[in-house]
């Protein structure tokens, strides 16, 4: 009682004083306040994360060692024994016990890049798919992002049908992740989110799509990219799909990207032209260098790499012909590498160097010398 | 009777102000760091480490009489994660033994190289590079004395290939996943992003094995601790939060990530300048706004950078006087940025901003102790509402100071003992009387010294090194 008619007499005695007095009063209670609440919080913080933190650090080489052994050791483990023994180190199968089981198993996938059937069997075993669907189904926008990668890490295909929906969320990092998702997990139409990319692909959405179409590859899964770099008018995803179709030397697209090379923008040409070279189409080499002295720079740069690329040997007057034209100190040192590289009949590297002089000679000392990694 | 408590009225009016921004500051860089841990995560440095088409990052570290630190912390940065990468040392006329502790140590040798002078600074000697194939990413250029750290990161910029570099200084410990944090807001932004920050703290104290961090400490001495205190504010609290609305003020000199094409087009570092990282940044968002694009000016919340702090008075003087010499000439220089609107955000908020709160602050400050002395002498103050202004300021400084050191343990707990946590925010209480006087007085000695044009060069501080 005495506390709460002090704070009465507080509240009519600050009543009054003067507006400014009063605000900064007020001002200094709520800043105590707050001191007090945020220490508390802080330290509610700490506790909660040293207890999991301790629980984690206790259990991990355990599961681990588990792990490794489902994996890699001789033993065959059934879905049932692998449950059990789990159990028998953490207690029991919840939440926070199948997240560090997902943890622990990424991990070792990361640093092993060993395949093994084991991975399915523990997974099935500890029923990371029932938990991450749950998770993908009420769990706020950024947890279900983190799931999503969790899910293509873990190559969980048979929650494809989950990842859709959420392929056409409002928030647009879900959505982003949700496509790539799906793209890693389809079966049936992995590229289906192609045709719907709209606006300009940022360099991470290129990392990703780059990361997905590898493993597709790798699976001999591949669809040929030209359909989309012949349809799509997303001058973006164009150049990207150009720069992938180089990448995996689809030489089916070769027609495709030689149309491409009369694009009025000249990122597309420049792409295109590097891609070219990529895969090897000698047969549109002088096409290349036929156009190179009225491209555009970066393209000229393109021509330069993929003439390289190629490595004919019939493009040894063209190549002295780029470099002697060159007023860019970078397109020469491009043209320098490439001649460095370049099989002909005579050594086209040394008889242009030997033109040389000044920081041109520079160069070319700069191009032969193998210990300047980065030239 | 009004003339008496003006001054009063005036300090009461101008923290209100201040104290509205920083709640405001408060309010953005939560949302900016939740933002944060919510959409990134380590799955994603996998997937970049991983890539074949991540863009390169050249790391560029000038070094000036470094002989006592240069070693471990070369082995550290070439330790960095990142796919494609290259280090990119500055011996910048060192006197001492930096250069031939070099080249023994990473068995260099003097190579021919094609450096092209794309931002003018002194005479640029020779390239070094490693006869080990263990250090074919090291890159060291030796240049003749150009008296500033700007002239030296210049030449770093010059002889790096990739398309952004990582500015930091060679005394600096970085972590391991530095590259691959802090190019990660360039890749995920479609609008241009000319420059990425993060935290930096400081390495006293800390356990540094090989050139890494180990186990992370707050200061024992009170001098660093009080620093490690500020660093957090600025940088959780003032920049991640100014991040939020694209009006970053400044990415650290000690720790930052650029777009190379820009800061060459922009004309690179001021050799002339002491305070080259705020000034680069000026000209690299001037050079994007003249030209009509976009861009914007990142931040990171997770602290990336180690560095050694000014163990004592002396040395932390010497570093704010050039700090805030490099304030006054950066307001000079670039005077006709503020209150612009033809410079948009940066000539109506990041300029007006600093001007009233981080240059007029020493001023207002020194101003209202010779006030107080004055109104002391002739018996006219009034200690009522001083004591209370004082307390309003003194608790809102703590709680803020508080709030930052929950940010920081939202972000990553660098800390492992909460008696460690409880170090630092016992400074928050002290800092208002031993540490911010201090700073102020640095201030106002930078501000008399450039107005005195006295020569301020190379930030060199006396370093003890870091124990390995």
């Amino acid at each position: 009682m005495e506390i709460f008619d002090f704070f009465v007499n507080l509240y009519y005695e600050i009543r009054t004083f003067a507006p400014i007095t009063q605000i900064v009063i007020i001002s200094i209670l709520f800043s105590l306040s707050l001191i007090i609440t945020l220490f508390i919080y802080l330290s509610f913080m700490r506790y909660y994360y040293k207890k999991i933190s301790d629980h984690r650090k206790k259990l991990k080489p355990q599961i681990e060692k588990l792990f490794k052994d489902i994996l890699f050791g001789e033993k065959n483990y059934t879905e049932s024994e692998i449950e059990k023994e789990y159990v028998k180190i953490v207690g029991k199968l919840n939440s926070e016990n199948i997240t560090l089981a997902i943890d622990v198993l990424l991990q070792i996938k990361f640093k092993s890049k060993k395949k093994s059937a084991g991975y399915s069997k523990i997974v099935n075993a500890l029923q990371f798919d029932h938990y991450l669907e749950k998770k993908l189904n009420f769990s706020k926008d950024s947890t279900k992002v983190k799931v999503l990668q969790k899910l293509q890490l873990l190559d969980l295909k048979e929650l494809d049908a989950k990842v859709i929906p959420l392929a056409y969320s409002k928030n647009k990092e879900l959505r982003r992740e949700a496509r790539f998702s799906h793209l890693h997990l389809s079966t049936n139409d992995p590229y289906r989110f192609l045709d719907e990319i709209k606006g300009d692909l940022s360099y991470w959405d290129e990392i990703n799509l780059m990361r997905l179409l590898k493993i597709h590859k790798e699976n001999n899964q591949l669809s040929n990219l030209g359909k989309w770099i012949n349809y799509s008018d997303n001058i973006s995803l164009i150049i990207f799909l150009i720069k992938a179709a180089g990448s995996f030397k689809q030489e089916d697209t070769k027609e495709i990207l030689f149309d491409k090379l009369k694009h009025h923008n000249h990122k597309v040409r420049k792409e295109a032209y590097k891609s070219l070279g990529k895969i090897h189409a000698t047969e549109y080499e002088e096409y290349l260098m036929n156009h190179f002295f009225t491209e555009h720079e970066e393209c000229q740069m393109a021509i330069i790499e993929s003439i390289g690329e190629m490595n004919t040997g019939n493009a040894v007057d063209f190549l002295r012909r780029a470099f002697e034209d060159a007023k860019n100190v970078q397109l020469k040192k491009e043209v320098a590498l490439v001649t460095y590289n370049y099989k002909a009949k005579y050594n086209l590297f040394e008889d242009l160097k030997s033109g040389q002089s000044g920081f041109d000679r520079t160069i070319f000392n700069h191009i032969e010398t193998q210990l300047i990694k980065f030239k | 009777m009004v003339g008496e408590y003006f001054f009063e009225y005036f300090i009461f009016f101008y923290s209100s102000v201040l104290i509205a921004s920083y709640l405001m500051l408060a309010i953005f860089s939560i949302i900016t760091i939740i933002r944060y841990k919510s959409y990134n995560s380590n799955l994603d440095d996998e997937t970049l480490y991983n890539s074949e088409i991540a863009p390169g990052i050249s790391v560029v570290a000038p070094a000036y009489n470094e002989e006592k630190t240069i070693i471990t912390n070369v082995h550290s940065l070439l330790t960095l994660e990142y796919p494609l990468f290259e280090v990119v040392i500055v011996n910048d006329g060192s006197k001492d033994k930096t250069l031939e502790k070099l080249i023994e140590e990473f068995e260099l040798v003097e190579v021919p190289y094609a450096y092209i002078e794309r931002i003018k600074t002194k005479p640029f000697k020779r390239i070094f590079k490693s006869t080990n194939p263990e250090y074919d990413k090291l890159t060291i250029v030796d240049k003749e004395n150009g008296g500033t750290k700007a002239d030296a990161s210049n030449a770093g910029i010059n002889a790096s290939v990739f398309p952004y570099f990582l500015c930091t200084d060679v005394d600096c410990i970085l972590a391991r996943n530095t590259l691959l944090k802090m190019i990660k807001p360039v890749l995920v932004e479609k609008k241009k992003v000319i420059a990425v920050g993060a935290t930096l703290r400081m390495v006293n104290s800390c356990e540094v094995k090989k050139g890494m961090i180990t186990r992370v400490r707050p200061p024992k001495d009170l001098i660093p601790r009080f620093q490690e205190l500020e660093y957090i504010r600025a940088y959780l609290l003032s920049k991640m939060g100014w991040s939020l609305v694209n009006c970053v003020p400044n990415v650290s000199g000690g720790l930052g990530m650029f777009d190379k094409d820009i800061a060459i087009r922009s004309g690179g570092y001021d050799g002339r300048s002491h305070a080259e990282d705020m000034d680069l940044i000026t000209r690299m968002a001037s050079y994007m706004i003249n030209n009509k694009l976009k861009y914007k000016i990142d931040y990171i919340p997770l602290s990336c950078c180690w560095t050694e702090g000014p163990p004592n008075a002396k040395i932390l003087s010497r570093q704010r006087t050039r700090w805030a010499a490099g304030l006054v000439q950066l307001f000079v220089v670039h005077r006709k940025i503020l209150f612009n609107p033809k410079f948009k955000r940066m000539g109506l908020i990041v300029f007006p901003y600093a001007f009233v709160f981080e240059f007029l602050a020493p001023i207002i400050e020194l101003g209202g102790v010779i006030s107080v002395i004055y109104l002391i002498l002739f018996g006219k103050i009034n200690w009522d509402l001083a004591g209370l202004v004082f307390l309003y300021s003194y608790s809102f400084a703590v709680m803020i100071s508080i709030l930052v050191v929950i940010w920081d343990n939202i972000t990553f707990k660098y800390y492992k003992n909460f008696s460690e946590v409880l170090k630092l925010i016992l400074v928050a209480f002290l800092e208002p009387f031993l540490y911010h006087p201090m700073i102020t007085f640095f201030g106002i000695r930078g501000y008399l010294k450039f107005l005195s044009s006295k020569e301020l060069a190379w930030g060199t501080m006396t370093r003890k090194g870091v124990e390995t």
